[in-house]
């Protein structure tokens, strides 16, 4: 959302600057009394204003649209931003450490990656849980599940998380 | 220990990203009110008499035929245009910390250091910890009260953790007595790359 805001702010700033600038010269222009218009062509658009009701399709088409964008910009901005990072136990008040939760997938992902019967991995890590969802072609499971729980704990347990989420494995069988 | 145990990631614009937050919403909320009264005149929810008028009509034309009219839009435009380069140049304004305060004892003078001999040691440092591939440092606060600032990229072959308590315990102390100072507030993202091995289990 930050590089989003960023764009935007970028967008509308320019924006903002050029046409305010254009406007008071118009303004500028007009009360010179100079005919026409300097650079910004508005009679269309006053014609256009002149024409319309404020109950005709188009108008209320744009209403619409403004309160459309209105609101999604709003929500957009005073939802509450994601934590990404965990934070890692530490007896330093001073230091704060932190990792990504797609760090902490990793770190999952990789710890099962060699084991035999290991086809592919995925992750999903929240603050509450982490699910590591392993794919494979095995037809006896055997204890293979016990195996990718007690490396993905020891991995998870290896990041010294403050809070470490709670680990979910999810073996999915996938033909060979 | 205490202190949150999610965060969101740090980053070298902080006044721009609570600016861009603040003002954003605040355009949000203004076209949303526009577009909510646009619709509440034109559906008609406010009496059938404006629904049927034109946006710009007589009355408004009057209004603008008023002497004051034209200078207050001139005015409000220049205010748009002041406020949106202000905005822009926002944008630009770093938290970086560019000189530290080594000594600030009166009667000895005052000892200037550039941020960049402490980030630049404190990078090489940490990059030469065993399981860091890459780090970067940079420093907020004030060059009485400096905070450093760590990313630190991992191979994925040592825990997170040992490099964790390597930082802390060595390359922070040396920042400290580097700088003489009792406390140094850091903060240090880890981050693993994909595809690198950990020789787990």
């Amino acid at each position: 959302m930050r590089t989003v805001d960023r764009v935007l702010a970028l967008v509308l700033g320019l924006v903002g600057l050029g046409g305010g600038l254009l406007v008071a010269a118009e303004v500028v222009h007009g009360l010179l009394g100079r005919p026409g218009h300097l650079l910004v062509p508005y009679g269309g658009t006053a014609t256009w204003l002149r024409e319309h009701t404020w109950g005709s399709g188009a108008v209320l088409a744009i209403g619409g649209v403004l309160a459309g964008l209105g609101l999604l910009l709003l929500v957009a901005e005073l939802a509450p931003r994601r934590r990404t990072l965990l934070v890692v136990a530490g007896t330093d008040d001073d230091v704060v450490t932190a990792v990504s939760r797609t760090g902490v997938g990793r770190a999952l992902e990789q710890s099962v990656a060699g084991l035999s019967g290991v086809d592919g991995t995925r992750s999903s890590v929240g603050r509450c849980t982490a699910t590591l969802t392993v794919r494979t072609a095995l037809r006896d499971l055997g204890d293979l599940e016990q195996q990718v729980r007690e490396r993905a704990g020891a991995a998870l347990g290896s990041l010294g998380l403050a809070q470490a989420p709670e680990l979910r494995v999810d073996l999915q069988r996938v033909s060979a | 220990m205490s202190g949150p145990t999610a965060l969101a990631p740090m980053t070298r614009t902080p006044g721009a990203v609570r600016t861009n937050r603040a003002v954003l919403a605040l355009l949000g909320l203004l076209l949303l009110a526009a577009g909510v009264l646009t619709l509440l005149v034109g559906l008609r929810v406010l009496g059938d008499g404006p629904a049927d008028r034109t946006v710009v009509d007589g009355a408004v034309d009057d209004v603008a035929r008023a002497g004051w009219f034209w200078p207050v839009v001139g005015a409000a435009a220049l205010l748009v245009a002041a406020l949106s380069a202000w905005w822009l140049t926002v944008q630009a304004r770093t938290d970086r910390l560019v000189r530290l305060r080594l000594d600030d004892d009166a009667a000895g003078g005052r000892t200037l250091l550039e941020g960049t001999a402490l980030t630049r040691a404190v990078e090489d440092e940490v990059a030469d910890l065993p399981g860091v591939t890459r780090a970067t440092a940079h420093l907020s606060g004030t060059p009485s009260a400096p905070r450093l600032h760590l990313r630190v990229r991992l191979d994925g072959r040592v825990d997170p953790a040992d490099v964790h308590r390597a930082i802390t315990g060595q390359v922070l102390v040396h920042a400290r007595a580097a700088l003489e100072l009792d406390r140094l507030p850091t903060r240090v993202e880890l981050d693993l790359p994909r595809g690198a091995a950990r020789a787990l289990g």
